[in-house]
């Protein structure tokens, strides 16, 4: 009895894996992209990104993009991502360089031997020299987004005291979008500082909340992350806080929340980085270098930061819900 | 068949017999299975560069591993050993960028050990279950970190020499890591197995009432086995260091969960008094694999957590089954 | 049973004290080599709290312990077991989930040289396992196999037995028949037996006079931290010992 148990078990494992295969078997083509994102993948704003990639894979009967990184982010998993899907040898590789001392060591040898290697969303902002030798970057400059918060914030107002909440801490870029802010702030005179609210939403909700508290004088807040922004403003509003009077919020990236917070007046404004085109050119570049030799525009390809405030909302609202900004 | 014969035969018999009792059975046969079915799916499974990359993240996990079952077959558990992996690796930063990293490493040793006897000490003195004193101390150490690092990294600008001895790539692609966990889980195994001390562990974990009626010194097994915990955590955090070059608050959270996910995987009982270094070993292998093992399959990402949980439900499940028709 | 000289096992005057609560008043009993001393008193007499003094679980208040006419002072578990104390409790005895030979050595583990290291000397614990518990008439097919498949009264011989291969000279027996069936009574009667002719002083803690009687030589009752009396075998039916226990006094029974 014990025995069949056990088989039967390990029978439902096996199947489980095997169809898994099939379906991966069943989308082999001839060229193999890998996009491996720092996350977490089951982040709004990495699902445009996601459909960026995987609606550019669609366009090529012979193109295979595989998109894949940790649940949430965690930079030993995004980085063991990485080095998994090299060891598959793929035709080229998309990633964010979220860590780039850390990858180093990683993309160096296998752009060496040739692998069209394209980074977005998270460049090396190392000295020019110092940089991994990527084929092009496509994203943004996460210093500039710092400095364009800020400088869009002090279009409507002078602040008493700005804070940056770090919802990624560990990575780089994510930091340098706070320093960013930090600096362009306080070359206004407005004291400035960055929080970490760590990954988990609740939790940061709480860390912020908390701090409002102890510097009640704190007028406004710059949210790197539309989902973090999502549980903090109620949270805010929980305390008795009116968002938009008491504090003010200047938001990075799109979903169709922080455009409803934009129109009722609880965010000043966003800013789109344009993921989607993130994942597509990253995918279209790297394909039309394996395949064909083109060499893509030089780094940065930037992307953005476009402003958009409540004027740009009816037309973007739509395309929020679909999956494209 | 001639008599030498049948002697061999039945004494291959009997070793498998023998084999089928020990508690690393089922962890070694699932993790040849799933290697199998991962080479199938993914030809480039077995190569040599995706060998050598799972064998480093297993090391780091494997370590931890190591550590976090020999507590637990003492009958206590160790939440704490992610916050001091993270820690150890950032105070190794910090001190090595401004000493001889031989020094540093000393040192984060040398803190490890007194953590794991601050563990010990609570749990002793306070009665306060170990599980819970342990996610203490872990949210403690984890949040003042946090408060130091303010969330930034610390890179990595000292010498080389602990980097060799620990992380830096080998010929063919081998680390110093690989070896360290190979050594370690031996050491470890005949400790357990073969020592006397290794008996008290186990009568501690077993039931601690007769382990002191016979004599042995339950406390002292416990304070051991606490710091054995923390210093290979801290030393498992110092290899992750040397091989991402920076240090960060964030390391390692859950990995708490994964050490003892992959401990009882490879057929540690939650309860204590039984359990297998070897095991241990090939728990961790098991829990590297499988992620590395889809990725390369191309499965849909959102899919992993659920696999690695549906596997340790199995596995334990298993484990249980197996052990039940021999106690 | 008479004894030539002083007996092996003297407790003269034990009194403790737990703050207010006194547990013994006074008590002194006296055990000698090949000699069973049934301990008798209802729950809450103060058996298991004497007991513990001399297996150097805790120091009398006042009070001393005599091992052959000398004075000794018991400060651990450790002191009475290197005397020679050997205490076999059913609930305290075995690890379920070892195996019989880690059991049979736990904290007595033999050990081999091998270069610098100290490992265990599992070809001996193997043998030597098997030989004894073999002795006491448990039919094990290998010594790697768990406790948690033993009965209690296989348990019991066990425990009996090891404790008499490593040379015990008082052998403790905590309510040794709770649980076990009326054959395994009879075995475990048989092997203690054994130990008494094998030179142990025994005292047999029970708060029924019918698990000792047929074994014992003589009876010590408690009651409430003071004790009732001492009576030879020969004294008293097992009737009347469970008088005096129930009743906690000598007045309603007349003994010879």
């Amino acid at each position: 009895m014990q025995m069949r148990w056990g088989k039967l078990t390990f029978v439902l494992v096996l199947a489980g894996l095997l169809i898994t295969g099939v379906a991966a078997f069943a989308a082999a083509k001839n060229y193999t992209v890998y996009v491996v994102v720092h996350g977490g993948i089951a982040d709004p704003f990495w699902k445009v990104c996601e459909k960026g990639a995987k609606d550019a894979g669609a366009l090529y009967p012979d193109l295979n993009v595989i998109y894949t990184g940790p649940a949430s982010f965690k930079l030993e998993e995004f980085i063991a991502d990485v080095e998994a899907a090299l060891a598959t040898n793929p035709d080229a590789l998309v990633c964010t360089l979220t860590a780039p001392e850390a990858m180093d060591d990683i993309l160096r040898p296998v752009i060496a031997s040739g692998l069209p290697v394209i980074g977005i969303n998270a460049p090396d902002l190392r000295p020019e020299a110092e940089r991994i030798p990527v084929l092009t970057y496509i994203g943004m400059d996460s210093y500039t987004i710092g400095v364009t918060a800020a400088k869009e914030t002090l279009k409507r107002f002078t602040p008493k005291r700005a804070v940056y909440v770090n919802h990624h801490p560990g990575a780089t870029n994510i930091e340098l979008r706070g320093e960013g802010w930090i600096d362009t702030m306080t070359a206004a005179g407005v004291t400035a500082e960055a929080i970490d609210i760590t990954e988990d939403p609740i939790q940061g909700a709480e860390i912020v909340s908390a701090y409002l508290k102890a510097h009640p004088d704190t007028d406004v807040l710059f949210s790197g992350n539309t989902q973090r922004t999502e549980t903090i403003i109620p949270r805010l509003e929980d305390d008795g806080i009116v968002v938009g009077k008491d504090i003010k919020i200047a938001q990075m990236d799109i979903s169709s929340q922080i455009l409803q917070y934009i129109s009722d007046g609880k965010v000043m404004f966003t800013m789109d980085q344009q993921q989607y085109m993130q994942g597509y050119l990253g995918v279209i570049f790297a394909y039309l270098n394996v395949k064909y030799g083109l060499a893509p525009p030089p780094a940065p390809v930037s992307t953005g930061p476009g402003v958009v405030t409540a004027k740009d909302i009816a037309a973007l609202t739509e395309l929020s819900k679909e999956g494209y900004r | 068949m001639d008599a030498k014969e049948t002697t061999l035969w039945s004494r291959l018999i009997n070793v498998a017999i023998k084999f089928r009792h020990r508690p690393e059975v089922g962890v070694i046969l699932a993790f040849v299975v799933m290697s199998a079915i991962f080479s199938i799916l993914s030809p480039s499974f077995l190569s040599l560069r995706n060998l050598t990359g799972m064998f480093t993240v297993v090391s780091e996990l494997g370590i931890m591993t190591i550590g976090i079952t020999f507590i637990m077959i003492a009958g206590e558990f160790d939440m704490s050993v992610s916050s001091v992996y993270a820690l150890g690796g950032f105070l190794f930063v910090t001190l090595a960028n401004g000493m001889n990293s031989l020094l540093a490493m000393a040192i984060v040793l040398l803190g490890a050990m007194v953590i794991g006897f601050m563990n010990a000490m609570v749990v002793l003195k306070t009665r306060i279950p170990s599980f819970i004193a342990t996610l203490g101390m872990m949210m403690f150490l984890r949040g003042m970190l946090l408060a130091i690092t303010g969330g930034k990294s610390v890179k990595y600008i000292g010498d080389s020499i602990v980097p060799a001895i620990l992380s830096t790539r080998l010929p063919l692609g081998f680390r110093p890591s690989h070896f360290w966990f190979l050594g370690l889980t031996i050491v470890f195994s005949m400790i357990l197995m073969r020592t006397r001390y290794g008996n008290w562990v186990f009568a501690t974990g077993g039931d601690k009432g007769v382990a002191r009626a016979m004599g042995v010194n339950t406390d002292r097994v416990k304070i051991i086995n606490f710091m054995i915990s923390s210093v290979l955590a801290s030393l498992a955090g110092m290899m992750v260091i040397t091989r991402f070059w920076i240090a960060n608050a964030s390391f390692g959270q859950h990995m708490e969960l994964e050490a003892i996910a992959a401990a009882v995987i490879g057929g540690t009982f939650l309860t204590g008094g039984y359990g297998s270094i070897v095991g241990a070993f090939f728990g961790a292998f098991l829990m590297g694999t499988v992620r590395t093992g889809l990725v390369m399959s191309g499965a849909p990402a959102y899919w992993y957590r659920a696999f690695v949980g549906a596997i340790l439900i199995i596995a334990a499940a298993i484990n249980l089954k197996l052990r039940r028709q021999e106690m | 049973m008479g004894h030539q000289g002083t007996p092996l096992v003297q407790m003269e005057g034990i009194t403790k004290r737990y703050g207010a609560v006194e547990a013994l008043t006074d008590v002194s009993i006296h055990v000698d080599r090949h000699e069973v001393l049934g301990l008798l008193g209802d729950n809450g007499a103060g058996k298991s709290t004497l007991i513990k003094v001399l297996a150097g679980v805790h120091p009398p208040t006042t009070g001393q312990v005599y091992f052959d006419g000398k004075p000794v002072l018991l400060k651990s578990p450790a002191d009475a077991r290197k005397m020679g104390v050997e205490t076999v409790h059913q609930a305290l005895s075995l690890v379920d989930i070892m195996t019989i030979s880690r059991n049979f050595y736990l904290g007595r583990e033999p050990t081999r040289k091998f270069g610098p290291f100290s490992l265990l000397d599992t070809r001996k614990m193997g043998q030597e396992c098997r030989d004894v518990v073999t002795h006491v008439g448990v039919r094990v097919r290998d010594p790697n196999e768990y406790v948690s498949l033993l009965s209690g009264g296989e348990r019991q011989a066990i425990s009996i037995g090891r404790a008499m291969h490593f040379g015990a000279k008082v052998l403790i027996l905590d309510e040794p028949m709770t649980a076990l069936s009326i054959k395994e009574v009879r075995i475990i009667l048989k092997e203690i037996e054994k130990a008494k002719d094998e030179g142990a002083a025994i005292i047999f803690i029970t708060h029924n006079v019918h698990h000792v009687y047929p074994i014992a030589d003589r009876f010590t009752i408690l009651d409430r931290g003071k004790k009732v009396c001492d009576l030879d075998k020969n004294q008293a039916s097992p009737e009347q010992i469970m008088e005096i226990v129930a009743t906690g006094s000598m007045d309603s029974v007349n003994v010879v």
